[in-house]
């Protein structure tokens, strides 16, 4: 009888530690209120795979998928330039002339991936170009229009 | 009171949208393209001051430095956020010292080059009056040849050529104090190889070395054809002479340095360094050709010269050899002329007119000149020669010593004991 008491207690005292081991392992720190604004747009030329780069910032990606997307529509468009900004909010605003479209993109391990699709100009976007007016990213066309965008679209 | 209708309303408010919407396009710019154009302009600056060259055009650059300062004072903020971890103002500040800079060095340059071509004026003024002198002396030489017969007229024309002489040399040596000490003064080492290349290339460069050689050719040429000058006047040459080559030692490599290409540096210093060994060795020639002459025609025969040491120790042995005759024979009136004779050449000739260029000709020096004045003094007392006063006093002197003599042998035998 007393044997398996003390069975018992010596149970509870490892599935304790055992708990205590898992919430360590666990743990999370969590920064708030980080503001990823970056202070200017990157204007880059994609090299012959499509590859575009921030020295700045490291920042490297390819270009085409956004290309062969916006191709649905234009079939000749050919990417000379990629303007890309960085929202406060760490959302990455992704266009290039002739493109109609601004992507809003989310970094995740390893790629970037599109939450938005902001449609601009059904003819293309002639010169765009990005400022950070922080809480917007301004987009800025080529022909004196501008608009406020975030990653939900134009505001 | 009348109020504005539809219409109008409708006009001013499309003409308010209008000014409305040119206001937002006039504000409505990239950033990107802001940083552009400052990079770009800032590039532009620093270009420029790698080929301004005058003042002007670097105040120009201020001029362009201060409208960026004002032009992007405006994004301030943008721009002290992409030139992170510089700010707009400490850009500005390093492209502004760095324009002050070039400023002041191109100030300095500027007046380097004025004062390197009003040195080169001079230098072409001085030269061409030298060139004028040698003529004018030619012809003075010719009308001295023409006037031989004429005493007088000789004496007249003679003195002429020696004032003209006398300018003339103190024409080199006014260039020599003004022109080469200015160069000198200009301080060319401080500047780099690229500046000295610089500035020569502003000024006329066959001009400087030029005009040095043509005065010394010309002094060469003059000696060549005035042989007859006298030895006064041919001292006065050397010193000239001396003068001049001690200064282009100094400063000849400088000059050749800042007017010559390098390719061609050491063949034109050697050509002015031949010229200057030749004036050297005539001149020199024509000092001691002229120095012997002058003691031959004083009847005074000291051994022969040719340099400043065998000068000194010709007239050093003739002094001292009258000097161990006298001592040995005694003074009398042969000693006595020969001692005047030499005496008249030394303080008439040597010290009244030839001193100053002996000295400055490096060809005795005050210590010899002392040296001889001693031995001259010990040579007059000893040359003197001895008067019948004395021969009498001596006379007197040896009878008074014989009295005396026999005075003490009388009363040495009255004293004697007699023997017995």
């Amino acid at each position: 009888m007393n044997l398996r008491k003390s069975y018992r207690n010596v149970n509870f005292v490892m599935m304790a530690a055992a708990l205590f081991m898992l919430s360590a392992c666990g743990a999370t720190v969590k920064i708030q209120n980080v503001d990823f604004a970056s202070p200017i747009e990157t204007v880059a030329q994609p090299d012959s795979d499509g590859k575009v780069s921030d020295p700045r910032t490291g920042l490297t990606f390819n270009v085409m998928p956004l290309r062969d997307f916006e191709r649905r529509t234009n079939p000749n468009l050919n990417v000379s330039e990629v303007r890309f900004i960085r929202s406060h909010d760490g959302f990455y605003f992704v266009t290039a002339p002739g493109f109609i479209n601004v992507y809003v993109m989310q970094p995740r391990e390893g790629e970037l991936r599109s939450v938005n699709r902001i449609k601009i100009n059904e003819n293309g976007i002639q010169s765009p170009a990005f400022n950070q007016r922080n809480p917007v990213i301004q987009l800025l066309d080529g022909t004196d229009r501008s608009y406020d965008l975030t990653k939900d679209g134009i505001i | 009171m009348t109020y504005p209708n539809r219409f109008s309303i409708t006009v001013l408010s499309f003409v308010f949208l209008i000014g409305l919407s040119m206001n937002t396009q006039a504000q409505v710019q990239s950033d990107y393209e802001i940083k552009q154009n400052f990079d770009r302009e800032y590039a532009e600056v620093h270009e420029g001051l790698k080929t301004a060259t005058t003042s002007a055009e670097v105040q120009e650059l201020l001029d362009k430095i201060d409208q960026m300062g004002a032009t992007y004072g405006e994004h301030r903020d943008l721009m002290d956020r992409v030139l992170y971890p510089e700010t707009l103002t400490a850009s500005m500040n390093r492209l502004r010292d760095i324009t002050q800079t070039s400023y002041s060095y191109v100030i300095r340059i500027e007046q380097q080059t004025g004062n390197v071509m009003e040195l080169e004026r001079q230098l072409a003024e001085l030269s061409q009056q030298v060139q004028l002198n040698l003529v004018q002396a030619d012809s003075l030489r010719t009308e001295l040849d023409r006037m031989t017969r004429s005493r007088n007229a000789n004496a007249a024309a003679a003195r002429q050529l020696r004032d003209q002489l006398r300018q003339r040399d103190e024409l080199i040596l006014s260039m020599v104090d003004s022109v080469f000490v200015s160069y000198d003064r200009l301080n060319l080492a401080s500047l780099s190889r690229a500046e000295r290349e610089e500035l020569g290339l502003r000024v006329d460069v066959e001009n400087v070395l030029g005009h040095i050689n043509s005065v010394v050719e010309g002094n060469i040429s003059f000696i060549d054809t005035n042989t007859q000058l006298s030895a006064a006047d041919f001292l006065r040459l050397k010193a000239v002479q001396v003068e001049f080559e001690k200064v282009w030692v100094n400063i000849g490599p400088k000059l050749a340095m800042i007017y010559t290409p390098s390719a061609q540096r050491e063949n034109r210093l050697t050509e002015i360094n031949e010229g200057i060994d030749r004036w050297r060795q005539r001149v020199s020639q024509s000092v001691w050709r002229s120095l012997a002459a002058a003691f031959e025609s004083r009847n005074i025969e000291v051994a022969s010269f040719d340099d400043p040491v065998s000068f000194y120790t010709a007239l050093n042995n003739y002094v001292d050899s009258s000097l161990s005759r006298v001592e040995a024979s005694g003074g009398n009136e042969d000693e006595l002329q020969s001692y005047e004779r030499f005496a008249n050449v030394w303080h008439n000739d040597i010290k009244v007119n030839w001193q100053k260029f002996l000295i400055d000709s490096e060809i005795l020096t005050y210590e010899n000149v002392a040296t001889i004045d001693r031995k001259l003094a010990n040579w007059n007392a000893q040359a003197q020669p001895t008067s019948a006063l004395s021969w009498i006093l001596i006379g007197i002197l040896g009878l008074i010593v014989i009295v005396l003599i026999v005075v003490l042998v009388a009363q040495r035998k009255k004293t004697a004991p007699v023997k017995k």
